[in-house]
């Protein structure tokens, strides 16, 4: 059994950040969960939900 | 017979393709030799090569004593023995259903990979080789085990050079071939999506594989992380490969080529023979062929193939080669129909045959670099490259005698309706156009055997065989 590497070795292609992502949009719902996740509280603060008590400015000043 | 690497072969540093004569290597690193071994034990490997999807690949320890070292000058851990294919050919040498049909089998082996956790490296239609009209993945080391996380890194590739060259014919009626000759990379999404007007959008596969990835690439572009590590911690899984894999498929056996009538590909319903000249003609190519049986016979000009299947009675091969597109395709699509392995169709025009190209001019190398004719047909062609295409008639003759094969040429008068058409246009500059011109440009390489008069001596058959 092969010890699985977190990201492929030696891979000599440029992947494409865009097309790594579009994977994530083009596979359906799953995807565009994912996709959301990946965005963070950027996305969710557009849609107008935010977390419960994310909103003290110590945090935000990490954050950045 | 010395090992002779094979210069399209470089880019992979865990494995590289070497010639033994007729014999075909592949040297294996310790870390490509366990991934055999691993894909071996999947069983895919097995299930592919019997079904004749993965080209026959034979695990053998110890290779030839003169196997050229890997980039680091270390002898390889192991080697695969893999069965010839006889003719090689390029994605700008396919019709459009060749490219389609590489597409779909790269796809569906691609499937079968996933379902057992192993992953393409890259895909590219340079993977691909065909059998007469049956396509066969002949890169055995670009399989690996997908990490856990990992999206498809050969996706943007696939797009490149089998996805979006479709859509350019599908959606748009261009032409992919100059395209893929110009650019051995492929199309750039950038490229395709500035073609694209609001109604492009909605074609099939160009919002969701052209415009977004395009948008989303910008958006990327001066991200800090790699953006495979960014996927990954968002919990990229192999799921989600699958779906699209799937989607893909579709997408491509969906497209489809809306071909205009192309000028010559009326051919065999336009031709002025009659049902017993077209005997007599396929009698005398029969007879060629069969004076070099079991050998690989060109047919340049093939149109939809109807000499090339008389020539493959006889012959090992027959490379079909037209530079009407669209006579190919149809010569493809009846070919794959019937299964047959033993007629290979190509696009091509003699006048402006595949060059060397890709690194140092022979990544991708010359037709003749890749096929040596045992026999020749050049059925109604002369006219279209000495009057058509302006090639002195001697010249020609001088190239087709060069090949290194016997020949079959039909001299097609001035007289002929299709030459006239031909000369409709011009001026009748063509002095040198003559069946005396053709027989003495010949005469140095070849002794005609056998001649034979049509449509009323406007059509000759010459059999020329080649001097020793």
């Amino acid at each position: 059994m092969l010890p699985l590497p977190t990201v492929p070795p030696l891979a000599y292609l440029d992947p494409g950040s865009g097309a790594l992502i579009v994977q994530m949009l083009l596979a359906g719902v799953a995807g565009v969960v994912l996709f959301l996740k990946m965005q963070g509280r950027r996305v969710l603060s557009l849609f107008g939900l935010r977390r419960k008590g994310a909103e003290r400015p110590s945090e935000d000043a990490e954050q950045s | 017979m010395t090992a002779q690497p094979d210069p399209g072969s470089f880019r992979d540093r865990d494995s590289r393709v070497f010639l033994v004569g007729d014999e075909v290597w592949r040297g294996l690193s310790a870390r490509a030799l366990e991934q055999w071994r691993a894909l071996e034990a999947s069983g895919l490997a097995a299930r592919w090569i019997d079904s004749g999807r993965l080209v026959q690949s034979e695990l053998v320890e110890r290779g030839p004593a003169d196997a050229p070292p890997d980039a680091a000058g270390r002898p390889w851990a192991g080697f695969l023995r893999h069965a010839r294919v006889e003719a090689i050919s390029y994605p700008y040498e396919w019709s459009f259903g060749m490219l389609r049909a590489a597409a779909l089998h790269t796809l569906e082996l691609l499937a079968d990979a996933l379902a057992k956790g192993w992953i393409l490296k890259d895909a590219t239609p340079y993977n691909v080789q065909f059998q007469g009209a049956r396509p066969v993945f002949v890169d055995a080391g670009s399989f690996e085990p997908l990490p856990e996380g990992a999206a498809w890194v050969g996706y943007r590739q696939f797009c490149e050079q089998f996805l979006y060259p479709l859509l350019l014919t599908a959606h748009w009626g261009v032409d992919f071939r100059p395209w893929l000759r110009g650019r051995l990379e492929g199309i750039p999404a950038g490229d395709l999506r500035a073609l694209c007007s609001w109604r492009d959008l909605g074609r099939a596969g160009v919002f969701a594989h052209v415009a977004l990835p395009a948008a989303l690439q910008r958006r990327f572009a001066d991200a800090r992380e790699d953006a495979r590590e960014t996927v990954r911690k968002a919990g990229f899984r192999r799921e989600l490969i699958e779906i699209n894999v799937r989607k893909l498929r579709r997408l491509v056996e969906g497209l489809e080529w809306r071909a205009g009538a192309s000028t010559w590909s009326d051919y065999a319903e336009n031709t002025t023979y009659d049902e017993g000249e077209r005997a007599r003609k396929a009698a005398f190519v029969r007879r060629a062929a069969a004076a070099r049986a079991g050998g690989v016979v060109w047919d340049l000009g093939a149109n939809t193939g109807e000499y090339s299947r008389v020539a493959a009675e006889h012959a090992r091969l027959v490379l079909a080669l037209d530079a009407d597109h669209l006579a190919v395709e149809r010569n493809f699509r009846a070919l794959a129909a019937a299964g047959r392995t033993d007629v290979l169709p190509l696009v091509g025009d003699v006048t402006d045959p595949s060059p060397g190209l890709g690194w140092r001019g022979r990544e991708r190398r010359t037709l003749l670099e890749r096929s040596s004719p045992d026999l020749v047909l050049a059925l109604a062609l002369v006219h279209h490259v000495a009057i058509g295409a302006h090639v002195p008639l001697p010249e020609f003759g001088a190239w087709l005698g060069g090949l290194g094969g016997d020949l079959v040429v039909e001299f097609v008068a001035k007289d002929d309706p299709q030459t006239r058409r031909l000369l409709r246009h011009k001026d009748d500059r063509y002095d040198d156009y003559t069946l005396s011109a053709l027989e003495a440009s010949l005469a140095a390489t070849h002794e005609v055997v056998a001649r034979e008069e049509l449509q009323g001596g406007l059509r000759t058959l010459l059999h020329a065989r080649r001097r020793s």
